[in-house]
Parts: structure tokens; C-alpha cells; sequence
């Protein structure tokens, strides 16, 4: 029997050998299978605990704890997703930056109120980008505040900001409930990479905005975001798993916080391990 | 009836794209308010000891501030543009109601940063008394 993993490659070090499985008796082949046990149960508890490497096949052990975090608040079973990978975008070669949860969509006040992307700004603090319908600008009578319902120019727009904490703050006091509807990851050359294309298209905006069948602040925000976190790319609805929403319910203001969303905050009570050497 | 029921349809989508539109717009003003504010604890505090430590703030420092970021944007939102920014001809002393600068994102509508850092709505007589220039005037 062997395992393998997400990637390909075995993990015999963890299998039971299979020439101990065939029956060849003595001590020392008992102790060693005993041996063996023992690692798989430990690699299982590490797995869980903390986002641990396995630094023989240099891979990563365990998941995403931030997508660990989702599955446990809306899902009893958090580990029906086997694939450590997807917060990374499915490249552990390329994305080193596990924790940098650079990204988000902010909802406010539901589908009837407003969703913007809010990305890190490499500058400091944060940038949000919203899609307005042009006539919503404020500069149309009130009369024509509406004619966005089937047709209109669009209108994006960017507004800076402290922090997240500080948006969440000013959204909130406009549309009431809150909620951080996505949280990507990336690092700073992806946060300089999505402003320059969001600023870019501010420049090129054109185009119309319609209910029946156009475009409107939620899905585009979340095309952004899927700007942001594939590059644009299609991929496979599996691998998407790893950046779905991270939901938090009610009128919550704080934010997932990049210093504290650690393994050891997910599961203080637990002690940590550190990365295994396993021969 | 069914007719009926469109009507009541199409009146409650109408009343619920005004409000957001409302909503909208108010969330584009509270970004002109919030950018302001932020451009004043920047520009106030940026020199401690310097030029703007003072009681007074002088008109050509707060120009050139405002120059800079217009050209490079980190506090005012997008859709102000360097045309719609006016800025005191005269001192401003910290902490008075003066104005410093206004901010004009559509046609009518004035928001101004006082010397207080305080952002607020400007009306038509006020902007006509207050001396000023525009800040993208050479």
C-alpha cells in the first residue's frame, strides 16, 4: 500500500512497508511497523494542528488554515478538501505567502446595498474599488439617479483608506450590516499588479450597466477579486474551493487579520510543532 | 392581475435602485470627507517642527501638498480631479472653521477641509467670500 500526494510521489515513509504487510514475522519487523503507526498518527495530529511542511518531500503537510477556518464555520467535516495547495493557487513553486491575505470582498447592506474590492496598498494602508452605475455618481438629478435600472454608463472608482478596519468602518455607517464576502491571497507585486490594472481600467471605463442581464458592483467586484487571485484564468470549480467565502455573519466590523489568523490562533490550546524531519 | 403585479414589480425595483442610488452617493461623499481628513492629518502633522508646526498654515505649502497629491493620489478618491480642487490664497490659522482647501466632485456639490481638519459641506455664498485659487493653476 502506498500513499501519495496531492502533487504525485509516494509517501512510503508513512505506508505500511509492504513486505511487513505480507507477513514476515520477527521483532524487529513488528517494532518497525509499530514505528510506522506511530509516524502516520503524529503526521495526522501535525497536519491538523498547524501548517506544517514535510521538509524530506518539501511540500506542504496541511491546509490552508485560513480555508481550514471557512470549512469549520459553515462545515462539520473541514476536511473533505484534501488539496493543501489552493491557497497558493494551486502553485507552491511561485506563491510563497501563506498568510498574506491581501485581498477582499467587502459587502454592504446585502445585494441591495454595495460590494467593492478592497486590495493592500503596497503604499500602505488599503485601496477599495468600486462599480457604480455612472448616473448613481451623484451628479444626475434624482430623477436620473434610477436610470441605471436598465441601461447606463458605468462608473469605478477608487477611494483610499488606513486600513481595512477604517473602510469596514465608513461602509458600515453608510449600508449597516457588514460582511468581508472573499479573502485572496497574494503577495505585494500581485496587490501592484491588480492596482495597476484597476487603475487602468478607471481610465478605459466604458461600457453599460443593466440589471437584466449587465454587469453590477457584486459580480464585479468578485471578477476582480478573480482577477486578483487566478490571474484571470479559468480553473477547474474544485480548485476554487480554497478561496471561498469567508463568511462572517451579523454586523461584525472585525476583520480576518493577517497577525493573528495564525495556525496558533486557530488552535491555541494545542501545542505547536514544529516542521518534521522525516526519514 | 398580472399586469398588476408587474407594476407593483417594477415600483418596488424603482424605489430600491433610488435608494441605492442615494446610497451611492453618499458613499462617494463620505470618501471625499474621509479623504480630506486623512489630507489634513497628513499635511498638519507631516513636519513637526517644520513649516506647518505652526499656528498658521501658509497657502503656498498647502498648494504644493495638494499638487503633490493630485499628481499622486493616496488620500482623495479617484473622481477628484485636479480641476475640481480649490486651495486658500491666505493663512489659515490651525484649528479655526477657515477653509484650507475645497474639494467640487460633481457640479453640485462642495466639500471643504477647514483649519480645524474638519470636513464639510460649502455653500454658494461661502465659496464666494473665501478667497481662493485653483490648485492646478500655475
Amino acid at each position: 500500500m502506498q500513499n501519495s500526494l496531492p502533487f504525485g510521489g509516494g509517501v512510503n515513509e508513512f505506508a505500511v512497508d509492504a513486505a511487513a504487510a505480507k507477513g514476515h514475522n520477527g521483532i524487529h519487523k513488528q517494532k518497525q511497523r509499530a514505528m510506522k503507526q506511530i509516524q502516520r498518527l503524529l503526521l495526522f495530529v501535525v497536519a491538523v494542528i498547524s501548517l506544517a511542511v514535510n521538509a524530506h518531500a518539501g511540500r506542504w503537510l496541511s491546509r490552508d488554515p485560513m480555508e481550514v477556518q471557512e470549512h469549520m464555520e459553515r462545515d462539520p467535516h473541514p476536511f473533505l478538501d484534501l488539496n493543501p495547495y489552493t491557497f497558493v493557487r494551486n502553485n507552491p513553486l511561485h506563491f510563497v505567502d501563506p498568510f498574506g491575505l491581501d485581498s477582499y470582498v467587502v459587502n454592504a447592506g446585502g445585494y441591495t446595498g454595495h460590494t467593492s474590492f478592497v486590495v493592500d496598498n503596497p503604499a500602505g494602508g488599503v485601496i477599495a474599488y468600486h462599480f457604480f452605475a455612472e448616473h448613481h455618481g451623484g451628479d444626475a438629478p434624482w430623477y436620473m439617479q434610477d436610470m441605471g435600472l436598465f441601461y447606463d454608463g458605468v462608473h469605478i472608482w477608487s477611494q483610499y483608506a488606513n486600513s481595512l478596519e477604517d473602510y469596514l468602518a465608513n461602509e458600515g455607517k453608510i449600508y449597516g450590516s457588514l460582511d468581508i464576502g472573499g479573502v485572496g491571497v497574494g503577495t505585494t507585486e500581485d496587490d501592484a499588479r491588480a492596482i495597476q490594472r484597476l487603475d487602468q481600467e478607471m481610465k478605459d471605463q466604458e461600457g453599460y450597466y443593466s440589471l437584466l442581464g449587465g454587469r453590477e458592483c457584486h459580480k464585479q467586484s468578485w471578477d476582480w477579486f478573480h482577477d486578483y487571485t487566478w490571474g484571470g484564468r479559468d480553473v477547474p470549480t474544485s480548485q476554487m474551493q480554497g478561496l471561498k467565502p469567508l463568511l462572517i455573519n451579523g454586523q461584525v466590523l472585525t476583520p480576518p487579520n493577517k497577525f493573528t489568523l495564525t495556525p496558533a490562533f486557530l488552535m491555541p490550546q494545542l501545542p505547536s510543532f514544529g516542521p518534521m524531519q522525516l526519514k | 392581475m398580472l399586469l398588476t403585479t408587474l407594476a407593483v414589480a417594477l415600483a418596488v425595483l424603482f424605489v430600491l435602485y433610488h435608494q441605492s442610488g442615494r446610497r451611492e452617493t453618499r458613499a462617494m461623499e463620505l470618501a471625499v470627507e474621509t479623504g480630506l481628513q486623512r489630507f489634513y492629518d497628513s499635511f498638519a502633522g507631516e513636519r513637526p517642527g517644520g513649516v506647518n508646526a505652526g499656528t498658521l498654515f501658509k497657502p503656498e505649502d498647502l498648494t504644493r501638498a495638494v499638487r503633490q497629491e493630485l499628481s499622486q493620489p493616496r488620500f482623495f478618491p479617484s473622481f477628484v480631479k485636479a480641476g475640481g480642487v480649490l486651495v486658500s490664497t491666505v493663512n489659515v490659522a490651525r484649528g479655526t472653521t477657515n477653509l484650507l482647501c475645497v474639494v467640487q466632485p460633481w457640479d453640485n456639490a462642495r466639500y471643504g477641509l477647514d483649519g480645524s481638519g474638519a470636513a464639510r459641506k460649502v455653500s454658494d455664498s461661502e465659496l464666494q467670500r473665501w478667497p481662493h485659487s485653483a490648485a492646478s493653476a500655475e
